[in-house]
């Protein structure tokens, strides 16, 4: 009788995952970013240092040894532009034709919860959050926007970019869950890696 | 004369203007209201502004799109009308696909930007004019 109705438990959680769609298993937290919070643009400029302007929607900063680059992204003002929406983490540029500030942090220990970080392998990616949502591949303009005003009159560059890899593992929730995490592999290695709660 | 107007059930956005010959031109594009859960209250709901027009002040963005893909509705809580989509992979191509929102009205890039052109253009050839926004 206690086994049938730990079953029949079983079964309506089953289905009420099913119904809701597949949950966010990616990671919430990208060194002092997190998407499960607000975290306030103003704690991350005290941390990676005051931008040259604070207006506009994107800061770039990058590392002393000029190894590692961050990209911030307010949140949309109709929620609230105060807040960080994304964080874009790379071992090679991730802004061209902006201001790039230098930052005093240690942009390399910026990790996951579970420790993956750039130069993290795809295999530990898996194995730290599980089968990816998807398995994109890097062609045409696809994730090009990782790079940030690689733009002349409202196209791509044609300059390559094979800094971006070649595969995406992208770690995403309901339809209605705008929790988002990618990281970007090149040759087996996390080279980038994305996380927004944006829209 | 114009007004814009976004039919959130029915999935479009529609300018209409008349000339000095009152001669009416219908631009209309499909946009979507999907509010996610997180937004804030009241995100989904109608409101009623001037319209600002097209502007660029967000640039080339992941979450608003290209540039000439964002509409200034005039909502004071930001409620605008714009493409791109974080998340998707390629959030600034003309055909970028469907994400929701927090709030804002979202389309297609290269049908925003054809919309935006339209507003441009009637607010040049009537400076001063304004153009009324109705969401609902």
């Amino acid at each position: 009788m206690l086994k049938s109705f730990h079953i029949l438990v079983a079964v309506f959680f089953v289905a009420i995952g099913y119904a809701e769609g597949q949950n966010y298993a990616g990671p919430n937290a990208l060194g002092p970013f997190r998407i499960d919070a607000d975290v306030s643009m103003k704690s991350l400029f005290e941390r990676l240092g005051q931008a040259s302007s604070t207006t506009g929607d994107v800061f770039c900063y990058r590392s002393k040894d000029g190894k590692v680059f961050v990209a911030l992204t307010r949140m949309v003002a109709a929620y609230d532009a105060k807040v960080a929406g994304t964080v874009t983490l790379s071992s090679f540029p991730n802004c061209v034709n902006r201001s790039v500030e230098t930052t005093p942090d240690d942009l390399a220990a910026w990790k996951t919860k579970k420790g993956i970080g750039l130069s993290s392998t795809a295999d530990e990616v898996r194995k730290a959050y599980g089968k990816p949502s998807k398995e994109d591949k890097i062609e045409g303009t696809k994730y090009r926007w990782v790079i940030h005003s690689d733009r002349t009159d409202n196209h791509y560059t044609d300059k390559k970019r094979p800094e971006l890899g070649d595969a995406v593992l992208v770690y995403q929730g309901a339809p209605d869950d705008l929790r988002i995490a990618e990281f970007g592999i090149r040759e087996g290695k996390v080279v980038w890696i994305s996380l927004s709660k944006n829209e | 004369m114009a007004e814009l107007k976004t039919d959130m059930s029915g999935h479009t956005t529609t300018l209409l203007t008349t000339d000095k010959n009152d001669k009416l031109t219908v631009t209309q594009i499909e946009t979507h209201n999907d509010v996610v859960k997180s937004a804030k209250p009241g995100a989904d709901a109608p409101y009623k502004s001037d319209v600002v027009g097209v502007s660029n002040r967000h640039g080339d963005s992941a979450a608003y799109g290209p540039k000439g893909a964002f509409i200034d509705t005039g909502d004071s809580r930001g409620r605008d009308i714009h493409g791109g989509g974080t998340g998707l992979a390629d959030p600034l191509a003309p055909q970028q696909g469907w994400k929701p929102t927090l709030g804002c009205t979202r389309g297609q890039n290269e049908d925003v930007i054809n919309l935006g052109n339209a507003i441009t253009q009637f607010q040049q050839a009537n400076p001063g004019v304004v153009i009324p926004y109705v969401r609902e």
